[in-house]
């Protein structure tokens, strides 16, 4: 390994970038075990309420945020390209829907701002801000995410 | 060398034996006589000391040796046994647990000794003042010819034989001391004699011979319709071997102590180890074991699990596609399926000793702490539950035991005064009912004063005046179940802190178990806690709602029937119908869990389940069957929602929610 690399590994992080809405999000990579089709969701009764509900991942069950009640953004219609992200932090394995899932891109810090109050979503969940070019990327904080005790506003 | 590769199997070793140590050392507190108790004692302390030294843990070493030391002296007779020494060793053990907790934590056992080990010296050399020496009053020496010591059981054994008419023989045999192979020779002995009778007792033990821990001498009592000389000569056609002496026994007096202590028998004799106590007449066969990785089985079962699943998908698409041929193959799948899962099941059932144990030491102390006096009786300690169960019902029973002990049982004046044995009763029996385990824990103290309860209910706001007026005495009493509720007039260590009884219940109902109470006063309180054996695979009906599918487990269902729409009837506002003669309260699960959906349904159909003592109707509108299901969790995130036991993974690949009736409504 050469110093270049080295220092791209520093200065870099790889996100996954995808869209709910009009709007774009990313999370980081190394939590993201896998993305899937849209499958059957089953409903879990006195779930919180953005739980939209739980889904056999080859044998296992696990449960599947609704991003758009999550971050309270106006729900849409499930189209052919929505699709199911699968984290895995820690000993938790939960899936996010998503409307489309775009690209995976390389971001260097230098590109990354600190969160300041974005319109749509609540910057609680917000770890950066993301510049390429004139694209604005919403940085997920996915331990806040997920963590079911906060709420949202 | 690296020992980690050992710690694991080191510290299982080390739990067994400090469990021995720890039943061991109550039981000698109960029949100070017994050698082979010390004996016994002896070993674990030895074989700890043996095990901590090799991987270098000293420290235990170290207190195991000087525990091994005032063994000796015991054993030996210089020394007799006084409460001072057997609360000595019982804090040795507690030491010696605490040191191998921090081992399992990866910390280095940081216990001090100092002070115990100082203590079991001076014990050891008398000089105590509670410790009386014996000076070698009795020392017999050591003779190989002494009769055997039987237990009660043994001396049966021979009273019944020879009142049957048989004759009992004691024959002493000798392997001669050159014999390379004494194991063999000793299994020869056992093969052929066993052809002409019945082996009733060995000494050593059977386990013992086997494990060639014997030197050349082995003593036996046959039981025959034989004469002397056809025994003589299945012995004689083994080489090396000679029967030394042959004599008949006559039958024993019953005697009312469990052991008799025969005088002039000497404890470093082989001959007197009793700890084989011979449960059958048959040859005792020691039963091969594996220990394995729980996690291992876990995982067993969980590929198991996915079998179930994949059986039914295939009968899903032979019933669609109706294809002749896989039918037979779908009936082999099944019945090795199901084989599979009883096995597994199997292995992974536990006997629920290894809770039990724990208990009779803990009674000891509790009871001396708070100056009762106990007898705990343990019943049904080889029921087997799934290992899950077992390592979670260990605290709810502690609980419920400290509960007993602490406000249950009145103290021995009390009691007398009260009409009563000075010894309270502490009963704990676990048996199988159906596919259930029942576990009781009773006594027979002062009983929960239903009054007390609804004032301190009251006090709590836990109930309103109006409420209490109409709750009958058992409601009453089950309060005591309610968060924050606690009858302890003074807060103790033991228990009384508001948090218990609560704790215990929701224990139970999160292993999908129920607990309900029985209480007289003056006579005693009764906690029956019902569990299911296995927490894996359940059966369960399947029930839709709507375009969802629910299963409920079978355990809770009572039976199911229609209802037509003019059947159900309002009473206050609550829908309920008459099942012959009965009012049956009805409850909808569209409403219940608010399942999404307008089908107009023409015929509703209704599953009677039970919550305790309570029958209820759940509307459904449509039952889809009976079916065995393999319980998933929710996982982490969705725990503890009322209503829901977990998931499952049905045929069609969807997943269905599990109904908790406790909790449903």
């Amino acid at each position: 390994m050469n110093d270049k690399n080295q220092g791209n590994i520093a200065d870099e992080i790889q996100l996954v970038a995808f869209k709910l809405g009009n709007e774009e999000y990313a999370v980081d990579i190394l939590a993201v075990q896998e993305i899937i089709r849209w499958t059957h969701i089953t409903r879990v009764p006195k779930a919180p309420p953005f739980v939209k509900g739980v889904i056999n991942l080859r044998g296992t069950v696990i449960p599947v945020i609704d991003s758009h009640k999550r971050f309270n953004l106006p729900q849409v219609e499930t189209t052919d390209t929505a699709r199911i992200i699968v984290f895995r932090l820690e000993d938790v394995t939960v899936g996010l829907t998503v409307d489309l899932v775009t690209e995976v891109i390389r971001l260097s810090f230098e590109q990354i701002e600190k969160p300041q109050s974005v319109g749509g979503i609540n910057d609680q969940f917000v770890k950066g801000i993301g510049k390429i070019a004139d694209r604005l990327l919403i940085i997920l904080d996915l331990d806040r995410v997920l963590d079911f005790s906060i709420e949202q506003q | 060398m690296d020992m980690n590769q050992y710690l694991d199997l080191f510290l299982e070793e080390s739990l067994e034996h400090l469990q021995n140590l720890n039943q061991s050392l109550l039981a000698l507190e109960n029949n100070p006589e017994r050698l082979d108790l010390l004996d016994e004692i002896f070993r674990a302390a030895h074989t700890l000391k043996g095990m901590s030294a090799t991987m270098g843990y000293n420290s235990i070493a170290q207190l195991t040796h000087q525990m091994e030391n005032l063994l000796d002296k015991l054993r030996e007779r210089k020394l007799s046994l006084s409460p001072e020494i057997i609360d000595t060793l019982f804090q040795c053990v507690d030491a010696l647990e605490e040191m191998v907790g921090s081992i399992r934590e990866g910390r280095e056992p940081q216990t001090a000794i100092g002070q115990l080990a100082a203590g079991l010296a001076l014990l050891e050399k008398g000089e105590s003042k509670h410790a009386l020496i014996k000076q070698n009053v009795e020392s017999p020496a050591p003779t190989a010819d002494v009769s055997i010591q039987f237990n009660e059981y043994e001396k049966n054994l021979i009273n019944a034989a020879l009142e049957k008419g048989y004759h009992a023989y004691q024959l002493q045999i000798h392997i001669d001391e050159q014999c390379l192979m004494k194991g063999v020779r000793a299994f020869m002995v056992f093969r052929n004699l066993e052809t002409v009778g019945e082996i009733i007792a060995s000494r050593p033990s059977v386990q013992d011979i086997e494990d060639e821990k014997f030197d050349n001498h082995i003593t036996v009592v046959l039981v025959t319709h034989q004469k002397e000389t056809e025994i003589k000569t299945q012995l004689d056609v083994i080489s090396e071997v000679k029967l030394a002496n042959i004599t008949p026994l006559g039958s024993y007096k019953p005697s009312s102590q469990p052991y008799e202590e025969i005088p002039g028998t000497n404890s470093n004799n082989n001959i007197v180890k009793e700890e084989n106590k011979i449960n059958n007449n048959k040859k005792q066969r020691i039963h091969q074991t594996v220990r394995v990785d729980i996690g291992r089985l876990d995982k067993l079962m969980s590929l198991v699990g996915e079998l179930v699943i994949n059986k039914t998908r295939l009968e899903q698409i032979h019933l669609t596609n109706n294809t002749m041929g896989l039918n037979e193959t779908i009936e082999q799948i099944d019945r090795i399926a199901t084989d599979l899962q009883n096995v597994v099941q199997n292995v992974r059932m536990v006997s629920i000793e290894q809770v039990f144990n724990r208990f009779p030491r803990m009674v000891r102390d509790l009871a001396k702490e708070l100056g009762k006096e106990v007898n705990l009786i343990l019943e049904g300690k080889e029921t087997e539950l799934d290992r899950t169960v077992i390592d979670e019902i260990g605290d709810p029973l502690v609980h419920l035991i400290r509960n007993a002990i602490d406000h249950g049982l009145e103290s021995p004046e009390e009691r007398v005064k009260a009409n009563k044995n000075r010894e309270g009763m502490l009963k704990l029996a676990a048996r199988h009912e159906g596919n259930q385990v029942v576990i009781v824990v009773e006594d027979d103290g002062k009983g929960i004063n239903v009054n007390a309860v609804r004032e301190m209910a009251l006090k709590n706001g836990l109930v309103t005046p109006a409420q209490v007026e109409n709750m009958d005495d058992q409601a009453i009493v089950n309060l005591v179940f309610e968060p924050g509720f606690s009858t302890a007039q003074t807060i103790t260590d033991i228990s009384g802190r508001g948090v218990g009884l609560d704790v215990v219940k929701s224990r139970i109902q999160a292993l999908s178990g129920q607990v309900h109470l029985e209480t007289k006063q003056s006579q005693g309180t009764k906690f029956v806690i019902k569990l299911p054996l296995t927490l894996a695979i359940i059966q369960s009906l399947l029930v839709k709602v709507q375009e969802e599918t629910f299963a409920i487990p079978l355990g809770n269902i009572d039976e199911t029937t229609n209802l037509e729409a003019d059947h159900i009837k309002n009473i206050q506002g609550q829908k309920v119908m008459v099942l012959r003669g009965k009012v049956l309260p009805l409850l909808f699960i569209k409403n219940l869990l608010a399942v999404p959906g307008h089908k107009e349904q023409h015929e509703l159909y209704v599953v009677v389940v039970r919550k305790g003592e309570q029958q209820v109707g759940l509307v459904v509108d449509e039952l889809i069957g009976q079916q065995e299901i393999v319980i998933n969790s929710l996982g982490k995130l969705l725990t503890g929602l009322p209503g829901i036991a977990g998931a499952s993974i049905l045929g069609d690949g969807k997943v269905s929610l599990i109904l908790d009736i406790g909790t449903l409504f």
